[in-house]
């Protein structure tokens, strides 16, 4: 008689993050800064269907009982009593709220940046995650249209052709250069603002730098965050080699969720392994030039003082997992009139905006009342603008702002810096005019 | 009532009684226990992939061994193999600076842990030697020939004992703890809380009546009487192999291996 198959699996597990779930010591560190558990727990978020929850069962949201769950549910199927006398079938509505607790996460890793045991809780999650997919438990709520929408390369579903409709016609944009901009469907299609300000600074600051247009296909972090990776290999491999056709040495990058992704994930992809190019976040790149004497200060050639108290919201994706955290500071100290605060959470140990992880599109309030919660954290060291290096972080806080009775306004670094530099921002007219966030 | 402590250092047996035979046999099964256990565990790893996306590896010790090492050794690190050992491991300073009080506890807990373990073995070992005739000494051979051991060996006792009752009060009156507890949490502190008593009543009823009692082991005799040494000694030391090494791979001392491998795997650091 055929062996019954476990109710958790071990595919997409690897050998690494099964032991990293066996070696969490639940000291519950974690449940006192994840953000998810936060929300649930002041009851500001009650997840769908779980209305009435004890403070117990609130904590079935936090990493350490995810872990947890994890451990449980896989020693049935795997453990000494599974390979004596079979696996203990777990009901599937056990399984169920499980993967809708791992899906009740922005992927934003403090839990991993506090852990103690050094677990990368963010990877145990999205393997979880591509595991509920291939056993049809997952995704989550509207992350299901992803899929569909990429059939289109972007995220919009919008016309490939357009990638560079918003691009301003004084821009110049090599054919072939060691640089290249990655713009992310955001800035193409709904932020073309940062797109515009990201060029016009590289071009004031005599930065040779060539664009794939309609060869830029999503970088695919909507998919890998929500375990939905059929199209993974082939969009990064696409968009690699139209790297490599250009020549491309460094590839940079004004979205914090594209720079991860690229950074962490595509080698993951890539049928060539390592990337055969460089990629770096922009602030990244211009705190190298700075340092090697390609740029200075003075070519920045300030025309507007801010004259704003600003304050730097450190997007998970660039900070803590790929632990850029001086280079934007630098560059905001170099904005003439910015009064620069730092908020009580920052760095390592930033707050989550809540975008991020697939939450945004599959459970849109919780997103929102962790960007009101981040707001408030900038007013509460007065600041009057909140600034980010990522476009989908701009998305929530600017929803999260909408939402609120505040003055505190948001701009990307890219549209700081731009505006301080006396740059002009206006879009050129194009089919997305309207769409603009 | 001094004879019957006249030729043993484990404070098993005299004269080779079956207490030093059930303990010999005991401590071998709860080594294969340990070892098979473990054995299993990296099996159950090694259902795992060697990479991102990459096929399940059908439960192969040698592909987990293969990755885990790669990842120790990954020259990506930013600190070296034995930087992660001393600062991660043995001095735990991520715990540290999450929490002091939790570092207290978990210091105590795993030196103490260590400490006691390093010292059964070596005097397990003197023993062996003992009754092989190559080491024998007439009078009371631990505290005479091996004082220090003694004395650190009650040092980290209560070492460990100061920790395991952190971790007791912590659940007693942190409420966000012990909401948090399982009976996964409570078998690892209740067990450590069981050993770490019984070998203080063990010690007491050994020295009782004795010359090498003190008010502190007399309280922990509780007033039994020095010839149940032997039998208190083997309910302590069966119930140590137990928990603290047959019940490793099964239960939540699991992270005494797991945790350490998943900071070298990841590099360490604060």
């Amino acid at each position: 008689m055929a062996r019954r198959e476990p109710s958790l699996t071990t595919e997409r597990f690897t050998t690494s993050q099964l032991l990293e779930i066996d070696a969490c010591t639940r000291c519950g560190e974690c449940l006192n800064w994840c953000p998810v558990l936060e929300e649930i727990e002041e009851e500001t978020f009650t997840p769908e269907g779980r209305e009435g929850m004890t403070d117990k069962q609130k904590m079935d949201f936090s990493p350490k009982n995810k872990l947890t769950g994890m451990r449980e549910m896989l020693n049935k199927g795997y453990g000494l009593r599974a390979k004596l006398f079979g696996p203990r079938q777990i009901p599937e509505d056990d399984v169920l709220k499980l993967k809708d607790e791992i899906y009740h996460c922005t992927t934003c890793g403090i839990c991993s940046t506090v852990c103690e045991a050094s677990i990368n809780t963010v990877e145990i999650w999205e393997s979880f995650r591509r595991n509920a997919v291939m056993h049809k438990r997952g995704p989550y709520g509207k992350q299901t249209g992803f899929v569909d929408l990429l059939a289109s390369h972007n995220v919009f579903a919008a016309d490939q052709e357009d990638r560079l409709c918003w691009v301003p016609e004084d821009i110049e944009i090599k054919d072939k250069a060691d640089v290249a901009y990655f713009t992310g469907c955001t800035a193409a299609f709904r932020m073309q603002r940062v797109g515009v300000a990201t060029t016009r600074v590289l071009q004031a600051l005599d930065i040779p730098f060539t664009m794939l247009g309609p060869e830029e296909w999503c970088c695919v972090s909507v998919l890998i965050r929500t375990g939905q990776l059929e199209l993974a290999e082939e969009f990064v491999n696409h968009n690699v080699n139209a790297m490599i056709d250009k020549g491309v040495k460094t590839v940079i990058y004004a979205c914090a969720g594209c720079h991860r992704t690229s950074r962490i994930d595509w080698p993951k992809f890539y049928e060539g392994g390592d990337l055969p190019f460089e990629i770096l976040a922009i602030s990244e790149y211009m705190d190298r030039l700075l340092d090697d004497g390609t740029l200075s200060e003075s070519d920045f050639d300030w025309k507007n003082p801010l004259k704003k108290r600003v304050t730097f919201h450190d997007s998970c994706h660039t900070g803590r997992h790929c632990g850029v955290y001086d280079a934007p500071r630098r560059i905001y100290d170099m904005v003439p009139g910015a009064e620069f605060v730092e908020m009580a959470r920052t760095r390592e140990l930033q707050r989550c905006c809540g975008a991020g992880g697939g939450i945004k599109a599959g459970v849109s309030d919780l997103a929102l009342k962790m960007a009101q919660k981040r707001v408030q954290d900038a007013e509460l060291v007065n600041a009057d603008i909140i600034t980010c290096t990522c476009p989908f972080c701009r998305r929530n806080i600017m929803d999260g702002i909408n939402a609120m009775d505040t003055n505190i306004i948001f701009k990307d670094q890219q549209e700081i810096l731009a505006e301080a530099m006396g740059l002009d921002l206006t879009l050129p007219d194009n089919p997305y005019i309207d769409k603009q966030m | 009532m001094v004879e019957h402590m006249a030729e043993y250092y484990s404070g098993l047996s005299v004269d080779n009684t079956l207490t030093f035979g059930v303990a010999l046999v005991m401590g071998f099964i709860a080594v294969i226990a340990c070892f098979g256990g473990i054995l299993f565990q990296m099996k159950k790893w090694g259902y795992g992939s060697a990479g991102y996306g990459k096929e399940g590896q059908k439960g192969s010790i040698g592909g987990f061994l293969k990755l885990l090492l790669s990842q120790i050794f990954d020259k990506k690190h930013e600190q070296g193999v034995l930087t992660t050992l001393v600062m991660d491991i043995l001095i735990q300073r991520r715990i540290l600076k999450r929490s002091v009080l939790r570092w207290v506890m978990h210091i105590t807990i795993f030196w103490g842990w260590i400490m006691l373990f390093v010292f059964s073995m070596g005097i397990f070992v003197v023993e062996l030697l003992s009754k092989a005739g190559i080491y024998h000494a007439e009078v009371h051979p631990l505290v005479e020939n091996f004082p220090l051991i003694v004395t650190l060996n009650s040092v980290f006792g209560y070492v460990l004992f100061i920790g395991v009752l952190i971790a007791i009060a912590r659940r007693l009156f942190i409420k966000e703890v012990r909401e948090g507890t399982t009976f996964y949490d409570l078998f690892l502190i209740w067990g450590l809380f069981v050993i770490v008593i019984t070998g203080f009543i063990s010690e007491g009823i050994r020295y009782a009546g004795t010359e090498y009692a003190t008010a502190l082991t007399d309280l922990w005799s509780l007033g039994i009487s020095n010839t149940a040494a032997p039998p208190a000694a083997l309910f302590h030391v069966v119930i140590s192999l137990l928990f603290c090494v047959a019940m490793i791979p099964f239960t939540k001392y699991i992270h005494i291996i797991a945790t350490p491998l998943s900071i070298l795997a990841h590099g360490g650091g604060e």
